[in-house]
């Protein structure tokens, strides 16, 4: 049997592209991310049309997540009277928009990101190896491996709770032609903050193996940016605007539709998000250095 | 006979020295995992109702804790209170993460146990007794250094038999959730992912317990129907009998309802562990 | 059936596709104290200990060559392939792969290069393998024409056409690990690492997926880099052999090298009346004379290696000195060989032969 022209060595480069023939383009990398994401997507839902009773345990649990969070701060809300008490300035209304950006984040999360969880075990059993060997970020490899369609289900669930929440607020306090610029501007601010702060969480494990310390500080940080950053002395706050940015998570998203920030610095926080990018994105390849596999 | 009847403590004591070792192996991992352990939402906690009680005495006129604003019936300090209590009561209380028998049944490692000459069991029982000992001494710890940081705002119990009957309490709805727990990852000889289980009872035992807003500042008809379960009498209730708002005759109640729920959570253990077993068949091709 | 190999230049630039110079590679662990002051200590004051994996290991692989990497359990194969393929970083030296930096690999080089791991899956356990082949697809970007040739192709090969559509989980494990070959070769890399592909197989499976290793070598330069405890697998799947011995290179050459001092030695069986007195010390006097050696003893038998030469003079010697039942002489085997390589170093086991 001869070989075909295409299967000579490196035949999956010349086929594959042009991306390696060409050099690298911000649009080469995209379309492959795209592609790759397309069959990360098509995995996800061909896993869960096999574990069905999963798909529903899970839409379960984060639905269970967000009563227990909207009944949570519907009692605390409720303990004053109507429109009596407010949370670090943030009325009950407010604070249902903001609940509802915690819900898109969050669905954002379980939809995309739950491989995360696995990083720690991942590491100390050695389980990078393949990805190490592969083209392409070995982050965007390792953590988008896993696409949840139970995720993508309660994210619609979350939009669906943001939409009724801000009817509560449209158009006494937001116009309605602002959200037409807001809401995707907050979106694509959720999207960018959860990816790069989920990646600063993990690199910790690289030198602190085994230690769930990024599952703690994942927690920890997680749960001060479901709650407006108002509520925590000045300190803290600022150290989760500018130095772990979780307020792009839910607060800063919030506050941008809700109009509650300043033109400067609404401008200014998402420079500096992607300042944390970079940054985290160096970290993380140094700490690549740091894994060692598994003794074979 | 005698030699008998002893193995079965022997090897409790076995498992739950076995299972120390195991979890002092990574030592930030132990810190993080059997210290820190759910300190997070206590915290935070603190924050939101600082805020809270801010607000409310801001509109009644007045600073935060100069005058007792009260809401569902508790005062800020009170609050305060039953947060420190929280972060202690929180130690002792058995968490899912500290199982990993779903991942045994998942990948036949339960098969080698199934031919030894034990109940399977015990050594779980070794890993609820190894949590308790670790965690009662972590509790204490904690406690203690609580006590020194803030100790105008620290919570004291008012007297020993009220740190008896919260932690009688405490542990058997500690054992509860072992229970469950155990019951929810032997759920993996017919399903094939059941952390989501896991964590979906977290979420529900966590409110209902009190974790979040206690209990008894929920509206009524929450506080009705909570205060049956033994959520309510392993977090909200340990710490108001601590406070001294709640008396020995609400323990007396409260563990004769932790205990019938316990039995039934084991007999429901026992069908379906049994059940589960029955369609075991190890892991591999 | 050994490969052909070595039919094109070496490297893309005309350098060797694998480089590894002084390369050492260092763990770092803590030694655990038993009893309960150790699990104290281990907790407080852990002593770490370092673990040199590999000492200075220097190798070179041309173009198309096939080598089949061998050694004891912990000899460092498993490490080196990981520090060659990029996986891990060496401690001190270099390694270098297609004439880069192997730790700091472009996608250009990982798009010419593959893995497969005997005791580790790359390929989603619950998924059919169809599914984890299209994610492949998409990754190495292999267009749709060669994706679906080469599949068809290679999955004839290995007879698995019809368990594609399988969940991995499902599969039996020569035809997961065939799944494993398959999704590795996708992509047509130029250089291939298999760490143990044969391990734990039945012996058609292992055949077939030796048949596809060659099949595939003869018919392209791909230079192969293949470690296993199964020496089957490197005798006719590789030209070239590095044998490595706690950490180090013990011996590195040809095949035919290795056979000429296999075929150099003789292993000669005597068997003896189990109740038969056999003076050792005389014995051995008289093996050394002839320039032979006892192997091994058991109650009714002498294992003795000599070189092929001078089998004529020793074996009467052996009917005069012992109570000789029975006698066979056969080639010296590669495994004993081997086994004498990680002993004593590849001098005192090639004896002055080859």
């Amino acid at each position: 049997m001869s070989a075909s022209r295409s299967d000579q060595p490196g035949g999956g480069r010349e086929v594959g592209g042009s991306r390696a023939r060409s050099g690298w383009t911000l649009g080469s990398t995209l379309r492959w991310g795209l592609a790759v994401e397309r069959q990360y997507v098509r995995i996800g839902f061909v896993r869960k049309s096999q574990f069905r009773v999963e798909f529903v345990n899970q839409v379960l649990m984060d639905l269970c997540f967000y009563a227990a969070f909207i009944l949570t701060f519907e009692i605390l809300y409720g303990l004053g009277g109507e429109g009596a008490l407010t949370l670090g300035g943030w009325s009950h209304e407010e604070m249902r928009v903001y609940m509802g950006m915690v819900f898109v984040a969050d669905g954002l999360f379980m939809t995309f990101l739950g491989q995360q969880w696995h990083f720690g075990q991942d590491l100390k059993n050695g389980n990078l190896d393949s990805i190490r060997v592969r083209p392409g970020s070995a982050a965007f490899l390792y953590f988008f491996q896993r696409f949840s369609p139970e995720g993508l289900t309660n994210l619609l669930f979350g939009c669906g709770w943001l939409v009724f929440a801000l009817s509560g607020v449209v158009p006494e306090q937001v116009e309605p032609l602002t959200l037409l610029w807001a809401l995707p501007c907050a979106a694509a601010v959720i999207a960018w903050s959860q990816v790069f702060l989920m990646l600063s969480y993990n690199v910790v494990e690289f030198w602190l193996l085994n230690s769930d310390v990024g599952h703690l500080v994942s927690m920890l940080v997680t749960s001060f940016g479901e709650r407006p950053l108002e509520v925590y002395p000045g300190a803290v706050g600022r150290v989760l605007k500018f130095v772990l940015p979780v307020a792009g998570m839910a607060w800063y998203p919030a506050s941008l539709v809700l109009g509650r920030l300043d033109a400067g610095f609404a401008l200014a926080y998402p420079l500096l998000l992607v300042a944390f990018a970079v940054l985290v994105t160096r970290v993380f390849k140094r700490g690549l250095r740091r894994y060692e596999s598994a003794m074979g | 006979m005698t030699a008998a009847a002893l193995r079965a403590p022997t090897l409790l004591l076995r498992a739950v020295a076995y299972e120390f070792r195991k979890r002092i192996q990574f030592r930030a991992g132990f810190f993080v995992r059997e210290v820190l352990n759910g300190t997070v939402e206590p915290l935070v906690m603190l924050f939101v109702y600082t805020a809270l009680y801010g607000s409310a005495a801001a509109a009644a006129g007045e600073g935060v804790g100069t005058e007792p604003v009260s809401l569902g019936g508790w005062t800020y300090p009170e609050i305060i209170q039953y947060v420190a209590g929280l972060v202690v009561v929180r130690k002792l209380i058995f968490h899912s993460r500290a199982l990993d028998l779903a991942t045994e049944i998942f990948e036949g490692r339960v098969t080698k146990y199934l031919v030894m000459p034990f109940r399977f069991f015990v050594l779980h029982q070794g890993r609820f007794l190894q949590f308790t000992l670790l965690q009662l001494a972590v509790a204490a710890l904690v406690w203690c250094i609580g006590y020194a940081a803030a100790p105008a705002y620290w919570l004291v119990p008012v007297s020993v038999a009220a740190t008896l009957q919260a932690g009688v309490l405490v542990l058997m709805g500690s054992y509860c959730c072992f229970l469950i727990f155990f019951i929810l990852n032997a759920l993996a000889f017919w399903l094939d992912v059941v952390w989501s289980l896991l964590v979906m009872a977290w979420f529900v035992i966590g409110f209902s317990g009190g974790a979040l807003v206690p209990v008894s500042q929920m509206p009524a008809a929450f506080y009705g129907v909570l205060s049956l379960g033994f959520p309510y009498w392993m977090i909200t209730a340990p710490i108001e009998l601590l406070m001294g708002r709640l008396g020995t005759g609400d323990f007396l109640l409260g563990a004769g309802l932790v205990a019938g729920q316990l039995v039934a959570l084991d007999l429901l253990r026992r069908w379906v562990w049994r059940r589960g077993l029955a369609r075991y068949v190890g892991a591999g091709m | 059936m050994s490969v052909a190999s070595g039919t094109k230049p070496s490297g893309a630039d005309g350098g060797p596709v694998l480089e590894a110079r002084g390369v050492r590679k260092v763990f770092r662990t803590f030694e655990r104290v038993p009893g309960l002051r150790g699990i104290l200590k281990n907790f407080v004051a852990r002593e770490h200990v370092d673990i040199a994996a590999l000492d200075g290991v220097d190798l070179r692989v041309e173009r198309g060559e096939s080598v089949g990497l061998i050694g004891a359990n912990g000899a460092g194969k498993t490490t080196l392939v990981k520090i060659l393929a990029g996986i891990v970083p060496a401690s001190s030296g270099e390694a270098r792969l297609l004439g880069r930096d192997s730790f700091d690999l472009r996608d250009a080089e990982k798009r010419r290069l593959a893995l497969v791991m005997g005791q580790k899956s790359q390929l989603w356990w619950d998924l059919p393998p169809i599914d984890s082949f299209r994610l492949l697809k998409e990754i190495y970007g292999v267009s749709d024409a060669d994706f679906a040739e080469r599949l068809a192709r290679f999955a004839s090969m290995l007879e698995v056409e019809d368990r594609l559509k399988i969940q991995l989980r499902q599969l039996s494990l020569g035809q997961r690990m065939k799944m494993e070959i398959i999704g590795a070769f996708l992509h047509s890399p130029e250089v291939v690492f298999l760490d143990e592909p044969t391990i734990g197989l039945d012996l058609i499976s292992r055949e077939t997926i030796r048949r596809f290793l060659v099949g595939l070598s003869e018919q392209r330069a791909v230079t192969f880099v293949l470690t296993s405890h199964d020496l089957e697998d490197i005798e006719e799947t590789c030209r070239r052999i590095v044998v490595l011995d706690q950490g180090a290179v013990a011996f590195d050459g040809g095949l035919t090298d290795l056979s000429q001092r296999v075929t150099g030695k003789r292993a000669v069986e005597v068997h003896v009346h189990p109740n038969a007195r056999v003076d050792e010390e005389a014995l051995v006097a008289e093996l050394s004379r002839h320039g032979a050696e006892l192997a091994g003893r058991s109650a009714g038998s002498l294992t003795v290696i000599v070189s092929a030469e001078r089998l004529a003079e020793l074996v009467p010697r052996l009917f005069a000195m012992l109570d000789v039942k029975d006698l066979s002489v056969e080639r010296q085997p590669l495994e004993r060989l081997i086994r004498e390589i990680y002993r004593r170093g590849i001098d005192a086991a090639g004896g002055g032969e080859g």
